[in-house]
């Protein structure tokens, strides 16, 4: 999962550009958008397609997160098979959509109602996880990426719980390092609620794992002059590190040791300079900053060699 | 009046009724005979033909590929190799028509068809669409759909040979708009489209 509550650090680019990188490296990834926005589904397919998808989303021909979902929010049964697309070689992608909001209102009731052993309860924190795993199973991916909405809501909450590793991809900047504090809490705050909720449940009833790592930070956006960080940009460096740490490391590994790297170094999972125009030629086209047609081939060449670096640390520890 | 000024449906109805009259004097399987060498004659003699050939199994001229109705939108493009947008507005369109029985369509259908295809996003499919028409590859149809061409037909069965395909293509001229002047502007005669 790429997390951060913190909005325009770059997590819909990270996603789709990792993803890229390793369907590069003979490797399936599965994209799920699972921001209510459709951000994800707006880079990878014609808007006029999303729209047409999204208008059906609510009958019986639904192929969206949503109409997956929706029997369990309506009471009418179990989740509903959907499929995913595929958007280039070894890259799926289910669509996310606006109605993933009215999910989220009715999932805080579902946690309460697990918290209370209650099968609706489990059935309905479950249902996304539950879905992605089977269409992750159909096409036999090595990974999965959720590409979520900037909040601390329960739809994210769900999703986190549900993975196995999140990545936090962060700029620069005082408010990303003032984010960083909120996020540690509340992500302490999730798993070791989960836990209670594990500890409860019957057995043999599937459940959300509850033990998302953290994999590492990926410091976006920073603009670069003469091949060194900006002097401004650079002076939040030292800073970041520091919160990192005590902010999310530090929080993860009072849970659980495990959930957590203490190496400084093993955290830092990658650096994203800006690339501007290129960014937005890859959304417009649809495709990784490295296959945009057209554009700068230096800009192109660095973008393959930044996400090529993250994507290899993602196979080495995954 | 002179047989040229008689109208049109007249002598189409006229040699209708010839061909009945003598039809009907021979036998089912002779009448299946003479029906058969007229078809191959007018079909030997103007191959390229301005009308949609019929589809599937029944149709001898869509390609060697046709009868298989199982191969996917992916594999047909992977297949096909188109070079630019508008080459691949052409595929799709040939495999709406032929493997989705669909021989009129929209901007949206062949947008849908992509995205199932997993190829990447047009910059704008309706200029491609635009553009493939202006070169020929399309045809305007009714209620505003579009329809592959001859032309277009036979360049995308053609294809991955490009040489073959651009032979196809050849005798093809560019659609040419009528100004409001009455002028003629030139027609777009580069690709229009970005290569993939």
């Amino acid at each position: 999962m790429v997390f951060n509550h913190k909005g325009g650090v770059g997590k819909t680019t990270l996603t789709v550009n990792i993803a890229s990188a390793l369907a590069d490296a003979n490797k399936k990834v599965l994209l799920v958008d699972s921001d209510p926005q459709c951000n994800l589904s707006s880079y990878l397919v014609e808007a006029s397609v999303l729209d047409d998808v999204l208008d059906r989303s609510d009958t019986d021909a639904g192929q969206t997160l949503w109409s997956a979902v929706k029997p369990i929010v309506e009471a009418a049964g179990d989740v509903k098979p959907i499929t995913a697309v595929e958007r280039f070689p070894n890259v799926f992608l289910i669509y996310g959509d606006l109605k993933l909001a009215d999910f989220e209102q009715e999932l805080p009731q579902m946690w309460l109602e697990a918290l209370q052993r209650k099968l609706k309860g489990y059935r309905g924190v479950t249902a996304l996880s539950y879905t992605v795993n089977e269409i992750a199973a159909q096409h036999d991916v090595d990974y999965v990426f959720y590409d979520c909405g900037p909040n601390i809501g329960a739809l994210n909450r769900a999703i986190l719980l549900d993975c196995d590793y999140f990545i936090v991809p962060a700029a620069l900047d005082e408010f990303s390092i003032r984010a960083l504090k909120t996020l540690g809490i509340t992500l302490e705050n999730w798993i070791r609620t989960w836990r209670t909720v594990l500890d409860l449940a019957p057995d043999n009833i599937y459940l959300l794992p509850g033990a998302p790592k953290f994999l590492g930070y990926v410091i976006q956006r920073f603009r670069v002059y003469g091949g060194q960080v900006s002097a401004g940009q650079a002076a939040y460096l030292p800073r970041f590190e520091k919160q990192i740490y005590s902010d999310i490391v530090s929080r993860l590994r009072s849970v659980d040791p495990e959930l957590a790297s203490e190496s400084l170094v093993e955290n830092v999972l990658g650096e994203v300079r800006d690339f501007s125009t290129m960014a937005t030629k890859s959304q417009i086209q649809g495709v990784a900053i490295e296959n945009v047609r057209g554009g700068n081939q230096q800009l192109k060449a660095e973008a393959r060699e930044s996400f090529s670096v993250i994507a290899q640390k993602i196979i080495e520890r995954c | 009046m002179t047989e040229q000024d008689r109208p049109k449906q007249q002598l189409e109805q006229e040699a209708i009724n010839a061909m009945f009259h003598v039809l009907n004097g021979l036998e089912e399987e002779s009448q299946q005979r003479v029906l058969q060498t007229v078809v191959a004659y007018y079909q030997s003699a103007f191959p390229v033909q301005s009308r949609i050939p019929p589809r599937g199994a029944e149709s001898p001229s869509i390609g060697p590929f046709s009868e298989d109705r199982s191969i996917s939108p992916k594999s047909f493009t992977m297949q096909k190799q188109p070079s630019t947008d508008v080459e691949r507005v052409a595929c799709l369109a040939y495999y709406l028509t032929y493997y989705r029985d669909m021989p009129h369509f929209k901007t949206l259908d062949i947008s849908t068809l992509n995205t199932e295809a997993a190829q990447p996003k047009f910059a704008n499919a309706t200029v491609s669409l635009e553009n493939a028409t202006k070169m020929g590859y399309l045809v305007p149809a009714t209620k505003g759909t579009k329809q592959l061409s001859a032309a277009g037909e036979v360049f995308v069965q053609k294809l991955p040979d490009r040489e073959a395909a651009k032979t196809a293509m050849a005798g093809v001229k560019p659609r040419r708009k009528n100004r409001k002047g009455g002028q003629r502007e030139e027609s777009q005669q580069s690709e229009g489209d970005d290569q993939s």
